[in-house]
């Protein structure tokens, strides 16, 4: 079965810019999860993104089709721009809080932090699976942010984005059973950290 | 199998990458061992927990945002070259590449022979120039030196001189030859004689022959001058 963003970005080479845009369609609440999950940070996520976007435009002429899964392409840029994020964020010496929600891009909804304190004090009055729900995404995501970006990465890529073993081992540029062990034990730290999270619910 | 092992395969156990004797020793040690057991349970949930991550929509300004970065952004042309190669296959280019490094091998080799087949002549061209400054060099000595430097420059004779003693074929030490009344009369005959061509072949001999000369021209002169004294006794 061809890959569909394969052949738009064969038909951009070929001038057809609308089909970029189709590319963007298709895969933007992709690469936007991934980068939010990765970095811990919505606000970043969607910059990154469209930053993302913009490296895939200007090497439309250089990609080449059949060499790579076009997936494997756009997650190697934005693993790149991620990897530079961190780094940059490192040099800055800026403390980073996660800030990932679902409805935080929105912006119509209030985050977590805010549900708290504004949340009845009556117990029977909270909207409890709205509750839980942040909470348990909170931890997940303190969990995942906490991981080191060697073991984060392949783990983002398999267990959210889906990738295969071979595709994640293609985007970072690893040998496949170094990319099944990472992600394993990245999954190992990860019930480490959510132990008591688990336990206690 | 230990615990650690046990661990190591989570993923490939619960992702059915296991094969049937690796599940049976995985089994095998679940079942007597109830902190894996936990373990194993404990990394499920979690990873559950991590699927039921719920999905991040984009922001209504995410579209807006990036069309009017693209705007400003241009697709970048590849080189001609590259553009030539990319829809070779990666034999097919590999194979270019090779013949292309190999002519640039061979270019190289015949360059360098061109250039060692050119270089006697680069020292003929280079030779007059000595030639010219050496004598320059040699005839400023030579116009301080030359009565000195003139018995010394003695042409290899052809008259027939009687053949040397064995006392005559003592070996000589030092270019440097003493002034002696022979000097004037080797110079004359210098000027007379030609040159043979052999004389540049054998300069030993030439430094050897006015000292033969010599050496007869004196033993000559105490026989002539020894005989009527020894006749008269």
């Amino acid at each position: 079965m061809p890959d569909l963003d394969d052949e738009l970005m064969k038909q951009c080479q070929q001038g057809n810019m609308e089909a970029f845009d189709l590319i963007v369609r298709r895969n933007q609440v992709l690469l936007v999860n991934f980068i939010a999950r990765f970095l811990g940070d919505s606000d970043s996520a969607e910059d990154l993104a469209q930053e993302t976007f913009v490296r895939m435009f200007k090497a439309i002429q250089r990609y080449k089709s059949g060499a790579a899964k076009f997936s494997t392409w756009m997650y190697h840029i934005a693993s790149n721009l991620c990897k530079n994020e961190l780094r940059n964020r490192g040099r800055r010496g800026r403390f980073f809080v996660d800030s990932v929600t679902t409805e935080s891009s929105s912006g119509s909804e209030p985050i977590e932090e805010d549900l708290i304190a504004t949340a009845p004090a009556h117990v029977s009055l909270q909207p409890t699976n709205q509750l839980e729900q942040k909470e348990r995404e909170h931890a997940v995501q303190s969990a995942i942010s906490e991981l080191p970006e060697r073991y984060r990465l392949p783990l983002v890529l398999r267990d959210l984005q889906e990738l295969s073993y071979e595709e994640i081992s293609e985007t970072l540029t690893l040998p496949l059973g170094t990319t099944k062990s990472r992600i394993n034990r990245a999954r190992l730290m990860l019930k480490d950290k959510l132990r008591s999270f688990v336990e206690s619910s | 199998m230990n615990c650690l092992k046990v661990e190591e395969q989570f993923s490939a156990y619960l992702e059915d990458e296991l094969g049937y004797q690796a599940v049976r020793a995985f089994e095998t040690h679940l079942s007597t061992c109830e902190a894996c057991r936990r373990e194993l349970t404990l990394f499920r949930e979690s990873l559950d927990l991590l699927h039921q991550l719920p999905q991040i929509e984009p922001s209504a300004e995410f579209d807006a945002a990036l069309q009017a970065r693209l705007a400003d952004t241009q697709v970048e042309s590849i080189p001609f070259w590259q553009r030539v190669l990319q829809p070779l296959h990666g034999q097919t280019r590999l194979a270019l590449s090779g013949i292309a490094v190999l002519l640039v091998i061979l270019a190289g080799f015949y360059f360098y022979q061109k250039t060692l087949t050119k270089s006697p002549s680069v020292d003929t061209a280079v030779a007059p120039e000595t030639a010219k400054r050496v004598p320059l060099a040699e005839e400023r000595v030579s116009e301080q030196q030359l009565p000195l430097a003139v018995p010394n420059q003695e042409p290899q004779s052809i008259v027939n001189f009687p053949e040397p003693s064995v006392l005559d074929l003592q070996p000589v030490r030092g270019s440097q030859q003493p002034q002696s009344p022979m000097s004037n009369l080797q110079q004359l005959r210098g000027s007379q004689q030609p040159q043979s061509p052999a004389s540049d072949m054998q300069p030993a001999r030439e430094n050897q022959q006015p000292q033969r000369l010599e050496q007869n021209y004196i033993l000559r002169t105490i026989k002539r001058t020894e005989a009527p004294t020894g006749g008269g006794l």
